[in-house]
This record gives C-alpha cells, sequence and structure tokens, in this order.
C-alpha cells in the first residue's frame, strides 16, 4: 500500500483534524495527511503517530503540552458493520509509557459524522470546562457545575437533541491513575487512565453535535451491506448475541480460564450464581452499538434490595473482575459495582484487579483498613473500595495508584499478588490456560491488555482461521490450547489483526474474536471506501507497522524485554483445575484429583519466538532492517535501533 | 441378524481431551448414525462433565461446541449428518477472549 508523502491521493473529503488547545482556547483545523492515512489506516494507527510526534514530556503524563488524541477510523460512522469504534492516545499516568483506550457505542460515530478524525487536545483549561465540537466549530463551555459529578448526571445535562457525550467522573478528577472515559452513559474507553489525563486538563466532557454533509461511495455502501449480513449470519457470533459476553464464564470456569482471587484459581464452585443464565435473570433488553449486527450488549436492571438500579452490562471482564477475582459470588454486588465503576469513571478491569490485590495482602497480613474488613467476597469492601478510590480517601488513596505503585508502596511480599505488567492490571484470563493471551498480556505495548492480540483461534476452536494464516505444519500443535511452540506465532498475527480492527474503528467482535470477516473482507470496504486497491496483506502490514510504532515509542521510554513478562505467579505457580458435583445435600464439592494442571512450560521461549518473528532484536528492539521496512524512521529518536 | 456398525474416528481437543483422557478413539456405531449419536454416545460413556460440554441444557448440541467432519467445518444439523465407516470427528470446545 502505498503511504508516501508524494501521495497527494484525496482519500476522504471531510477528514479534518482539530488542534485543540485549553490552555489558550484556540483551535486550529487541518486536513488530515493522506500519507498519514495511508500508513496508519486512522485511528489507533493516526493516534500513535500522533501522540509520538507532539509528546512533550514523557516523565510526567499530566504535562499539559502533552496530548490528548481522540481519533476515529474510516470505518467509524459509516455503515460497515460495527463500524463505532473511537480511540484515545495519551500518555499513560499508570504505565508510565504508550497508553490509549478504544470505546464504541455512538460517540464516535457522531464525531466522524461531524467531520472530525481527530481531535489533539493539549494545555490546561483555568477552570473546568467541557468541548462542544459541531460542523461549524469547536466550542469551550463553562463546567464548572458538573465538576464533581458523576458520569451519570453529566450526561444527564448534556445529552440532548441528539448530542453524544463523553466524559470523566469523580475518578477522573482525582487523577486516579486508571481512571476512564465514559460515553453514551455505559460505554467505557477505559485502560490505561485517559480519564486521569482529561481530568488533568481540566476537561470535564466532550459534546459532540450535528452532522456535516458527507457522501459516501455507493460502492462501498454496497460491500458495507454485504459484510453487515455476513457478520450478522456467522454463527459465531450467536452466542455473543444470545446471552452477551458473559456467555463465556460458564465455558471459561469448566476449563480453569475464570481468575478467582486474584489469580489463586481460575474456578470458582458457584458459577452458576454469575453466569450468562443468572444474569439474564435482570436483563430486560439487549442493545447494539451503531451500526451493529452482533447487538451484545445487555441493558439490566435489579428491582429491589439493598442494590436497585439500571445498568448497560455487566460484560464478561467486568463481571470476573468485580465478582470471582474478589470472591463476590452476588451477581447483584457485581451490577452495582459496575454500576459505581460507570458513574466516578473507572476501568472496572484495574479497579477489580486492584481490589483483588488488596484483598490478597490483607490476606497475608500486609494491608489493614479500619472501616473495611478488605476478606475474601466481603460486597462492603469492594462497594466500599469503589468510592474510596475514585475519591481518593484513605486506603483508596493508596490503592487509586494501581497495583505496581501501591505494592512498592506497602513493601514486603506485595509485589508478588500485583497482577500487572508494564503497570496495568490484567484482563481476565488464566495466562497458565489460555496462553496465547498471557504472552499478548505480557508483550502488549498498553500493559496487560487482552484486546491487544486477542488471540482466539486456539481457545475458540477455529481451525478455519487457522489454515487460513499459517503453514499447515504447524496448525496441529498451534490449535492445541496447552502447546507454547506456536503461541507467538498466533499472538503476532491477532495483534496485527486487532491494531488493523482499532485503525479502521471496528469491533473485534466482528474480526479478531469470531473471524466472521477476514482481513480481505476489510481491505475489499476499505478499497470501495477509498477509491484505490488495498488488500488484506496491507492491511496486516500496516497492523504491523502500528504495533512495531508503539513499541518504538515505549523503546524510547527505555522499556525492553524485562517489561515483557507477566507477574511471577504464573511462571512459579501451578495451578489445578477440577470437576465440581453436588453431593446428596447439594452441595458443590471439588473432585480430588485435578483434571490438569496449567502451568507455563517455558515462557522466555515463547518470548524469544516472538521477537524473533516480529523481526526485533532479543530485547525486545525492533531492528533497523524491521524500522526501514516498515517505514517508521522518522520515529526512530532518542535512540539506535540495534543492527540486522 | 447382526447389526451392521460402521468405525469412526473422534479427536479430542483441548478441554475435551482433559476430561476423555484420551487425544483420539476409534467408536464403532450402527450403521446410519449421526454425528448427534456419536455425541450422545461418548457422552454416556465420559459421563455429565463431557455431557456438559457437547450438549445444551435443552439437549441440542453446545452453541461452544465446534465440530469438524473429515476435516472440514460442519455447521449443519448433527442429527441429519450421516457418518460413514472411516469418517473423522474433530471436536473443540470454542472459548474465546473476554
Amino acid at each position: 500500500m502505498a503511504g508516501g508523502p508524494e501521495d497527494t491521493l484525496e482519500i476522504m473529503s471531510n477528514q479534518t483534524v482539530a488542534w485543540v488547545d485549553l490552555t489558550t482556547q484556540d483551535v486550529e483545523l487541518s486536513p488530515l495527511e493522506t500519507a498519514l492515512q495511508g500508513q496508519f489506516l486512522g485511528a489507533r494507527g493516526v493516534g500513535a503517530s500522533l501522540l509520538s510526534r507532539h509528546i512533550a514530556n514523557a516523565s510526567d503524563p499530566y504535562a499539559p503540552g502533552n496530548p490528548l488524541v481522540f481519533s476515529v477510523g474510516p470505518f467509524t460512522g459509516t455503515p460497515w458493520p460495527t463500524g463505532a469504534r473511537y480511540h484515545v492516545t495519551f500518555h499513560s499516568p499508570l504505565t508510565g509509557a504508550y497508553g490509549y483506550a478504544n470505546s464504541s457505542g455512538v460517540f464516535g460515530p457522531a464525531l466522524q459524522q461531524a467531520g472530525y478524525s481527530a481531535l489533539i487536545i493539549v494545555g490546561r483549561s483555568e477552570k473546568p470546562i467541557y468541548l462542544e465540537v459541531t460542523p461549524d466549530g469547536i466550542f469551550f463551555r463553562p463546567a464548572e457545575h458538573l465538576w464533581g459529578r458523576g458520569t451519570r448526571e453529566v450526561h444527564d445535562a448534556l445529552e440532548a437533541n441528539g448530542s453524544r457525550v463523553a466524559c470523566i467522573g469523580p475518578a477522573g478528577e482525582s487523577r486516579v491513575r486508571f481512571a476512564a472515559i465514559i460515553n453514551d452513559r455505559g460505554r467505557a474507553a477505559a485502560r490505561c487512565g485517559g480519564g486521569a489525563v482529561m481530568g488533568s486538563k481540566n476537561l470535564k466532557a466532550i459534546v459532540v453535535r450535528g452532522k456535516a454533509q458527507r457522501d459516501l461511495p455507493a460502492a462501498f455502501i454496497a460491500e458495507a451491506r454485504h459484510a453487515f449480513a455476513k457478520v450478522r449470519d456467522h454463527p459465531n457470533v450467536r452466542g455473543l448475541r444470545d446471552l452477551g459476553t458473559v456467555v463465556l464464564v460458564g465455558p471459561k470456569n469448566r476449563s480453569g480460564d475464570l481468575p478467582a482471587r486474584n489469580h489463586q484459581s481460575g474456578q470458582v464452585p458457584w458459577v452458576d450464581r454469575v453466569d450468562a443464565l443468572a444474569i439474564a435473570r435482570y436483563t430486560y433488553r439487549t442493545r447494539g452499538c451503531y451500526s451493529c449486527p452482533i447487538r451484545c450488549s445487555r441493558l439490566t436492571r435489579v428491582e429491589r434490595g439493598p442494590y436497585p438500579g439500571e445498568l448497560e452490562g455487566p460484560e464478561y471482564e467486568t463481571l470476573d473482575a468485580l465478582g470471582p477475582l474478589c470472591w463476590v459470588d452476588d451477581p447483584e454486588v457485581i451490577l452495582e459495582a459496575n454500576r459505581l465503576c460507570n458513574d466516578l469513571g473507572m476501568d472496572t478491569i484495574s479497579t477489580g484487579a486492584t481490589i483483588a490485590f488488596a484483598m490478597e495482602c490483607h490476606e497475608h497480613g500486609l494491608l489493614a483498613d479500619a472501616e473495611l474488613t478488605l476478606q475474601w467476597g466481603d460486597p462492603g469492601s469492594v462497594l466500599g473500595l469503589i468510592e474510596r478510590i475514585a475519591r481518593r480517601q484513605g486506603l483508596g488513596d493508596l490503592l487509586a495508584e494501581g497495583t505496581k505503585r501501591a505494592a512498592q508502596q506497602i513493601g514486603g511480599d506485595a509485589h508478588r499478588y500485583a497482577m500487572q505488567v508494564k503497570g496495568m492490571e490484567l484482563p481476565r484470563q488464566e495466562p497458565r490456560i489460555a496462553k496465547g493471551f498471557g504472552l499478548g498480556h505480557a508483550t502488549s505495548n498498553r500493559g496487560a491488555d487482552h484486546l491487544y492480540a486477542l488471540p482466539t483461534i486456539d481457545l475458540a476452536g477455529n481451525l478455519d482461521a487457522a489454515r487460513h494464516f499459517f503453514p499447515p505444519q504447524i496448525v496441529p500443535e498451534l490449535m492445541e490450547a496447552d502447546n507454547e511452540a506456536y503461541k507467538p506465532d498466533l499472538v503476532v498475527l491477532s495483534e496485527h489483526y486487532c491494531a488493523v480492527s482499532d485503525a479502521l474503528g471496528v469491533c473485534k467482535f466482528s474480526t479478531a474474536e469470531t473471524y466472521a470477516l477476514y482481513p480481505e473482507d476489510l481491505a475489499i470496504g476499505l478499497s470501495a471506501l477509498w477509491g484505490r486497491e488495498v488488500n488484506g496483506q496491507d492491511l496486516l502490514t500496516a497492523g504491523e507497522r502500528i504495533v512495531n510504532l508503539e513499541r518504538l515509542y515505549n523503546v524510547r521510554l527505555g522499556l525492553s524485554r524485562i517489561d515483557d513478562h507477566l507477574p511471577e505467579r504464573f511462571t512459579t505457580e501451578a495451578l489445578s483445575i477440577h470437576t465440581f458435583e453436588r453431593d446428596a445435600s447439594g452441595e458443590v464439592v471439588r473432585s480430588a484429583s485435578p483434571i490438569h494442571i496449567g502451568r507455563l512450560n517455558d515462557f522466555e521461549a515463547m518470548l524469544d519466538r516472538y521477537y524473533l518473528l516480529r523481526g526485533w532484536d532479543a530485547n525486545g528492539i525492533p531492528t533497523s532492517q524491521t524500522v526501514r521496512r516498515l517505514g517508521l524512521q522518522s520515529y526512530v529518536r532518542g535512540f539506535d535501533a540495534p543492527g540486522d | 441378524m447382526p447389526v451392521a456398525l460402521v468405525r469412526i474416528h473422534i479427536k479430542y481437543h483441548n478441554m475435551l481431551r482433559r476430561l476423555t483422557g484420551v487425544d483420539m478413539q476409534a467408536l464403532d456405531l450402527p450403521a446410519g448414525c449421526t454425528v448427534q449419536t456419536a455425541l450422545e454416545a461418548i457422552s454416556r460413556q465420559y459421563g455429565h462433565h463431557l455431557h456438559e460440554m457437547l450438549f445444551s441444557p435443552n439437549g441440542t448440541v453446545a452453541t461452544h461446541l465446534v465440530i469438524f467432519h473429515n476435516g472440514q467445518l460442519t455447521r449443519d444439523d448433527p442429527d441429519g449428518l450421516l457418518l460413514s465407516e472411516g469418517d473423522e470427528l474433530m471436536l473443540f470446545p470454542s472459548i474465546s477472549g473476554g
């Protein structure tokens, strides 16, 4: 795919980039560079380039000059199936390195339809403000009346006449290092602490109003309709549509991939209290994001009892993080915890993992609280800690720093209970069972993350996808979940495909999770949209370029192989997987003998092969040959790429 | 009159292998049997933990079970797909990301 500066093709007519300075309240508009689109497609790729070029102070994530980039992809806001996503790129206060968050709903499409492909937000407002983004311009509005308010109230106040809102809650204002940006009431650009960066700029919300004139090529609309039907009718999306992402809970519990008690276990004996059927009892509607034929989102309601309320969710990740990981078996507590996190504006994954960390520290006598028991499964501790973290009160002030920093302050063995990579808490897979995910958590450039690679092919039994991408001789071993030999191959491919999905602005449930669409399908759509030929391999190469650019950002900060490691629990402790039976009294009992022992046999060998496949040296640094091959020479600043 | 039998082969993957304890097995079934017949047979052989992986509570084949018939992914009705002598079924539990 062409991508040089000589390429002057007008790819899209309304691709405006707005440089928004909160200090001076100036806005500069410019067209999105065509070369940038050619190289990095959009959204995540464009965000990576813009952050790399404009980072002002990498030693302070809250430095006013640092950019907070909101960007959308070429498919965002179009009829392309799942073209609903937007991306936020920033220097992460949680990892101290490359950070981003990605979300769905209708905010991203509204931003695209208002005529903007990226907002580069710099500076710091003297007083709290929100931005009003319209086709006619971007306006600075006072937000002092909204400061301190939860995200629900902010939506109530700003969401009118079809406008769309992304905002922070109290957690972002108090710079909780894993504060989220909440859009469309129930969707979250959750990870890496983007909400804290937004809070540091005194930016409470972004409101998008109005639509710009935009003509999409007829050929693209036809391809989008075809792809929409393909996703809608694909058997791999059926479970997500019928039961949402919580459909995973029961099967994962059987296989030992339902992390519990801070990864001391991969199963809970009471799974039927929190599985998909349990959540279905609270579900009153399903919802799809913009242009989505899958509609995996659940609207749930608790009518009575101590925790009444409504919620969009829970998703699998949230359910495990705030449930089994903290040994909470009451679905109504989990729903309430989810609601609190959304309203206060916090990443549910990091929140749950941080509470589980606190509980395990307490178990080992390292942490106590005068008001909260910190006992496994105690609802008061879970809900109380969420409130305290968001407002940095008491113990919450320590935990708002995330598990890595909190462990350093607690001292002793606390670091052993911090389930994090590069400072970001692990998502809800068990690396000793889902080994591809384990490797992907470790290598992800934004810290531990299930969506950076999403290596599902082996776990999903997707033999057709394996045959599509890999040489036949490695497919049998690759498809064995417990076999580590070709997990690096799976992770590399999946990282590229995920980067493509994020860059185009589509949901991975149509791509790397289900393979309802292959890169070739996306390329057909993009060719029709751009009016020039792009093939599936071009897209995967763009994905590789994005992953390498993100790596280069971190390499400049001194990150290397040592930062691509999992917490020692996963390489030093084995995990016993059992079956469960009900005895005569109805009690659930665990089988005496395990049916499987989960362990990572040779993580270093996986990492070696991963680097080899990537064209990186043994320290995890892209070689100069790799940098040249991907056209990233201009991004190599402050260090010399190693020789070939 | 003796019932004619066909011999099929079943390969188990991942969690299914852990529950059965074998990589693969040969299975003799009455001629005219279907994929459903085969799943029911192994379910009887290995008990309810395997049954939970193969069937939904309503008795239909589980949505998270992926079946390859002679190397090809099949989405056909398991009760309508006839098996012949020497056929191979590959069974994967489908559990993906998050």
